[in-house]
């Protein structure tokens, strides 16, 4: 677990993420971005226009089908969430599963 | 309307609505559980998870080392599902406050994700991905279900199954009356599915590849078991077609009943003894009724299948019992004794370990030998049976004389037993052996001076005299009854049988398929043992058959260098012998 610095208040961290894997966030991506969130403690939600998931499930990352270029919300929420935003978000428009290993190690 | 290729196996023409088992999984029933019962289930689901997450990892890891992390990792996602929280936290809720057994709950919460991603990803390239969550599905529910899978009970209209592959028991527990045929994207030619798709007579058509993605259950799709086709969304014009000739075959075989009385006889007066292969004691009556001489090779691995314990010797006697009385007086009944293997049911006395090489392990009689109170209860149902009738016992798969004696010694050893006992028996049983293993052929003259019949297994001895897994599409070609090397060895065979005057027939699809006839004929068989559906057409081809003309053409056979050359040659002389049936194929 990584002890980011500690927001003040426990109000959400955005950020728009375009993907840039040019398989989109298929399975593999979408696990290592759900383990690399499962670190952080605070909430992370991932928003794919009106549908709005658990970031550190990668089975319902999956579901959002999120071809290339799609533009999802990336929101973070609790006392690790200005650590993990900037991380995530990177991880999000990795452009490859294999890169976003990397990101992890 | 798309149209598949893949490997014929089982003739006639079906058509009728598909019923899709993989792609839809193995059907699950919503079962609720008490909640006294709460607890158990979430355990059960558990330990389910958690060997479906080892054997994940272990695929990771075994892929990793034969291919790179490139394709490991792709398991290592299949393996991060188990531990995924929204995925656990569905099936926590479905089992603890819905109530639901952990099969349905998994299979639901699998469906709810995959309805989600399709939904979202329609009409992208991600769509066909959910291919990995039925994967992961199945994984768990293997573990929940063990080998139970019962998808083909209940139906409710009849049906065209299609599979990715079908076992041999899902095979012979299909009810002919409720499924017209079937189609796989997996098999061989001689698989003992397709083996048992013959017997029942059911069309079917295996090793099509990859299809299961482009058809739905319900779907009107064809199966034709001649060409080896199976047609998704016919055009209207195609299925016509397809009717009409279903319904001619349907006459034609009508005809070739009505013939079955005459006799199985060369045009130059040689008597051929045509004998029915069987699985089940009920098939018998699919030998009698097409005129066949008796039954040589009764199948009896089915006693022993879809079971949790041993058939007693007395569900052994009875199951021959019944094929004897259908048989009648005067007609043999050969009984092969258990040929357990490989590709086919390992149950409790299959090898602890997985072997690396089944096809070459513990199989057939070689489980026999080291399991003799098996074997030994087997033989003594064969040998109480032969009180009531012409029974032979046939040992499968000997590679060795030793081994052949000490079948024989075992053989002596019950009939011992049985006299003790005062229990009826014919005490000079003929005994033969399978020809199946080169080496047996090879030794040929040696075994023929220690048995009373020899039965070519050509199956068996195709597949290990050409190295060719005979379920394996991709050597599907090197696997052919005409091949010459072949071929030598069935003479090799027949000469030392003759010379010894040890009887001999030949008992694997090479016999039941016309094209043969003669040139078994000329090779000197005068005794074929084949699937009853098969009898009537091998008969026709008898029966416009001269010996001299037949001996001419297995020599010129035996000249030529390749399989292909071979069926070609065989091909040409068909259409001469018998222009019907070579018209009325499609060569």
């Amino acid at each position: 677990m990584e002890n980011g610095h500690p927001s003040t208040d426990n109000s959400p961290l955005r950020a728009t993420v375009k993907v840039s894997n040019p398989k989109g966030l298929h399975m593999r991506a979408a696990f290592a971005f759900a383990k690399l969130a499962a670190r952080f403690r605070s909430t992370v939600t991932v928003r794919k226009q009106d549908r709005k998931v658990n970031g550190k499930s990668g089975v319902s990352l999956m579901t959002l089908a999120a071809v290339p270029d799609t533009e999802l919300d990336l929101e973070v929420a609790g006392e690790d969430a200005q650590a993990a935003l900037p991380i995530l978000s990177k991880a999000l428009a990795a452009p490859s599963a294999d890169g976003l290993d990397r990101l992890i190690q | 309307m798309i149209t598949l290729r893949g490997i014929p196996v089982s003739a006639g023409v079906a058509i009728g609505p598909a019923l899709v088992l993989d792609a839809e999984g193995v059907r699950i029933p919503q079962r609720k559980v008490p909640p006294e019962q709460v607890e158990c289930e979430i355990a059960r689901l558990h330990a389910a998870l958690a060997a479906a997450a080892f054997e994940a990892n272990q695929t990771q890891r075994d892929i990793t080392a034969r291919l790179g992390a490139k394709y490991g990792s792709i398991f290592a996602a299949h393996a991060l599902i188990f531990e995924d929280p929204d995925f656990l936290a569905d099936l926590d809720t479905l089992v603890r406050t819905e109530r639901f057994a952990a099969e349905y709950a998994v299979s639901r919460a699998i469906r709810e994700f995959v309805k989600a991603f399709e939904k979202e990803g329609q009409g992208t390239f991600l769509a066909w991905r959910s291919a990995d969550l039925f994967d992961i599905e199945k994984r768990i529910l293997k573990h929940l279900l063990g080998n139970r899978r019962e998808p083909l009970q209940d139906l409710k209209e009849p049906v065209i199954v299609l599979a990715r592959d079908l076992t041999p028991s899902e095979t012979a527990v299909l009810d002919k009356n409720k499924v017209f045929a079937f189609a796989t994207e997996h098999g061989g030619r001689t698989s003992h599915t397709a083996i048992i798709a013959n017997a029942m007579e059911l069309p079917a058509v295996v090793g099509i590849g990859h299809f299961l993605n482009d058809v739905t259950s319900g779907d009107t799709v064809i199966v034709d078991g001649v060409e080896g086709v199976l047609i998704l969304d016919p055009d209207p014009a195609v299925e016509a077609q397809y009717r009409k000739a279903r319904d001619a075959r349907i006459s034609r075989s009508g005809y070739w009943v009505v013939e079955r009385n005459l006799p199985a006889v060369t045009r130059d007066g040689v008597d051929m003894e045509l004998l029915g292969n069987i699985e089940f004691p009920d098939e018998a009556t699919a030998c009698t009724a097409r005129g066949a001489a008796g039954v040589g090779l009764y199948r009896t691995e089915f006693l022993y299948v879809g079971r949790d314990s041993d058939p007693t010797e007395e569900e052994h006697l009875q199951a021959y019992l019944r094929v004897i009385r259908e048989m009648g007086e005067g007609r043999p009944v050969v009984i092969r004794t258990l040929d357990l293997g490989a590709d086919k049911f390992v149950a409790a006395h299959g090898p602890k370990e997985p072997e690396k090489n089944p096809s070459l392990g513990v199989r057939s009689v070689r489980l026999c030998l080291r399991d003799t109170p098996l074997f030994r209860k087997q033989l003594r149902a064969i040998l109480r049976a032969s009180a009531f009738g012409d029974v032979r016992v046939m040992f499968p798969m000997i590679s060795t004389l030793p081994e052949l004696r000490k079948c024989v010694f075992l053989l002596n050893e019950v009939k011992e037993d049985l006299r003790e006992a005062g229990e009826r028996f014919n005490p000079t049983i003929p005994v033969g052996t399978m020809i199946e293993v080169p080496s047996a052929a090879i030794m040929a003259n040696e075994f023929a001076r220690e048995v009373n019949f020899f039965s070519i297994g050509t199956n068996d001895l195709i597949q290990y005299t050409l190295a060719a897994d005979r379920t394996n599409e991709l050597v599907a070609d090197l696997y052919s009854p005409a091949d010459p090397a072949v071929l030598r060895l069935i003479k090799a065979v027949v000469d030392a049988a003759r010379t010894h005057g040890t009887g001999v027939n030949v008992c694997g699809e090479m016999s039941g398929d016309p094209l043969f006839t003669p040139l078994l004929v000329g090779l000197g068989l005068r005794q074929l043992s084949l699937a009853p559906n098969n009898l009537p057409a091998v008969k026709a081809v008898v029966r416009r058959l001269d010996v001299g003309d037949a001996e001419r053409i297995a020599a010129e056979a035996l000249t030529l260098e390749s399989a292909r050359d071979v069926v070609n040659y065989l091909l040409r002389e068909r259409k001469r012998i018998h222009p019907e049936a070579a018209g009325g194929g499609e060569e």
